[in-house]
């Protein structure tokens, strides 16, 4: 039955049917017509519209929330590309542009809206860089790799860095239709990386600047960086030298572990002395310094060790030595006795303790010279300088004052101590027979005299004279004895022999 | 059967109402109830194998032979 205007009116139910139906041509899909319960094919059609409307409406809500769900997901992507802290653009096959976000404003000074649309050579950034030719190339086959280049932006006062990422844009079938950039600003990175490069480079040089050998030592003991002056003092390459023991270049390997492992636990170790072996067996004294240092959290991350070449000074100090010594008996020389005494008298007068001062001489040791020679004379004279050095005390000063004379320096000793001692060194020379080779020996007497400051001399000049006055009246009363300066004692000329 | 809401459609056409029966047979003898009954059987895509009849014997005899 086709619904008329005629049976429209005529047929109440026929024209709620309509007025339903045109609900919902008029998009109201919550329209529904009643049922009469007549169990009649109006209600079966009735009821048929009815479900109809309401999977249309079903439907349509459906598509809204799809729809909205889809605007959604297009307006984060969006506001994803928008926000980007990369530069993004995206260009068709024919390198139209498609999509422009808002760093790509900032980097080419060009608008969303300018840009969208326009050819990539028309952008002086893509054009100049070289990146649109890049991309069409990639389009023909060339692939698209990521690559850095370095570009000035206009007004700007340095090159700023760039760092470029394309990929293609396919359809469903694999074609490409187009392509995705990324464009990243890597200056402050580059340039991050430059401070690093002067500063390791800085680094370098002061390590190798350094004129001692400088080696840095893993917790296990292994080295791990070397300057030149550690290559020129172990006479290794640096690339045996890195990785090898720290220890093996020393003469005393574990005294060297011990140096290293005691900077460890205690965070520095000084002026260790050790022996650096060289590859050519060159010894060299060395003093060790060493400290940890420490990485970026903090940590130990090994030690850092100089060793200091300390020939030379120890050169030195052997020189200087030698000169303040006698050469046969290795005793204290002249020069140093004068030293040694007036130090003794400043302190003995500024603590106001006595000192005494013994003036010892080999008697009629000219005739054992003539009749044994030299050489026997040399014997004789280092034995008794040994004997003295043992019958002293370790505050006593033993010298030899010249030819067969000696002095001793007794700190802190009165006149009557004093004489006590002079008097058992005498007895133990007169005691002892002095083996001059091949099995003979030789008995040899002194004579002493004993001088007391500052009850004695005023000065320490003064002392040596009365000690000298005591020993020629020793010689005078027979040799072979201790005599002590006695006040009044007749004073000789001696300033030649001071 | 005079009307069926849609989501009372769903429901039977569903999984929960799959997991309580092996098989519907829908008996329509009414206008109404055969269009409701053509509706669901389109619309619906129920899981469950799903048909209508006009007779409650022939709806019955085929039903049995989804008993287990």
């Amino acid at each position: 039955m086709t619904p008329t205007s005629e049976n429209r009116d005529s047929d109440p139910r026929l024209a709620e049917m309509l007025e339903v139906i045109f609900s919902y041509a008029a998009g109201d899909l919550k329209a529904r017509g009643t049922l009469s319960d007549d169990d009649s094919a109006v209600d079966g059609v009735m009821a048929g519209i009815n479900i109809l409307g309401e999977e249309l409406e079903a439907n349509r809500a459906e598509i809204q929330r799809a729809s909205d769900l889809l605007r959604q997901a297009l307006e984060y992507a969006q506001t994803l590309i928008r926000s980007s802290p990369d530069g993004i653009l995206a260009v068709d096959r024919d390198l139209r542009i498609t999509e422009w976000n808002l760093l790509m404003e900032q980097m080419c000074g060009q608008v969303r809206e300018q840009a969208i649309g326009r050819i990539l050579d028309e952008i002086p950034f893509m054009q100049e860089t070289g990146e649109a030719a890049r991309i069409r190339d990639g389009f023909d086959g060339g692939g698209i790799q990521l690559r850095e280049i370095a570009y000035r932006i206009p007004g700007a006062d340095q090159l700023s860095f760039f760092e470029f990422l394309a990929a293609p844009l396919r359809n469903q079938t694999g074609q490409i239709q187009g392509a995705v950039v990324r464009i990243r600003d890597v200056t402050e990175r580059k340039r991050a990386e430059e401070h690093l490069r002067l500063a390791s480079l800085y680094a370098r040089g002061l390590i190798e600047a350094g004129m001692d050998p400088l080696v840095t030592i893993s917790a296990t003991g292994k080295i791990m960086d070397v300057n030149e002056a550690a290559v020129h003092g172990t006479g290794v390459p640096r690339e045996l030298l890195i990785g090898s023991s720290f220890s093996q270049y020393f003469t005393d390997p574990d005294k060297a572990n011990e140096a290293y492992r005691e900077a460890f636990t205690k965070g520095v170790v000084s002026n260790c002395p050790l022996t650096m072996t060289h590859a050519s067996g060159k010894l060299t004294e060395v003093l060790y310094n060493a400290s940890v240092f420490r990485d970026e959290k903090g940590e130990i991350a090994g030690v850092l060790a100089v060793a200091r070449d300390i020939t030379e000074r120890k050169r030195a100090e052997q020189a200087e030595e030698l000169a303040r010594r006698d050469g046969l008996t290795n005793l204290c020389n002249h020069r140093t006795f004068n030293e040694l005494l007036r130090d003794e008298t400043v302190r003995a007068q500024r603590f106001n303790r006595p000192v005494s001062l013994l003036m010892l001489d080999i008697d009629h040791f000219k005739r054992v010279n003539d009749a044994r020679g030299h050489q026997v004379g040399d014997i004789i004279l280092k034995g008794l300088s040994d004997l003295l050095v043992k019958q002293a005390r370790a505050v006593d000063h033993i010298c030899r004052y010249g030819g067969e004379e000696f002095t001793v320096i007794l700190p802190e000793t009165g006149k009557a101590a004093a004489m006590q001692i002079a008097e058992r060194l005498r007895a133990e020379v007169e005691r002892r027979p002095f083996e001059i080779g091949d099995g003979r020996t030789i008995r040899i007497t002194v004579s002493i005299g004993v001088a007391t400051y500052p009850k004695e001399a005023d000065s320490p000049e003064e002392v040596i004279k009365a000690a000298d006055v005591a020993l020629y009246a020793a010689k005078d009363a027979g040799r072979n004895r201790v005599c002590p300066y006695k006040a009044g004692s007749p004073r000789w000329d001696l300033s030649a022999r001071l | 059967m005079r009307s069926i809401s849609r989501e009372a459609r769903h429901y039977y056409a569903g999984q929960e109402a799959a997991a309580s029966a092996s098989a519907v047979a829908l008996i329509v003898d009414t206008p109404v109830s055969k269009v409701l009954g053509n509706f669901y059987l389109g619309l619906s895509n129920p899981i469950l194998p799903s048909r209508l009849f006009s007779s409650k014997d022939d709806a019955v005899a085929w039903l049995k032979g989804y008993l287990e």
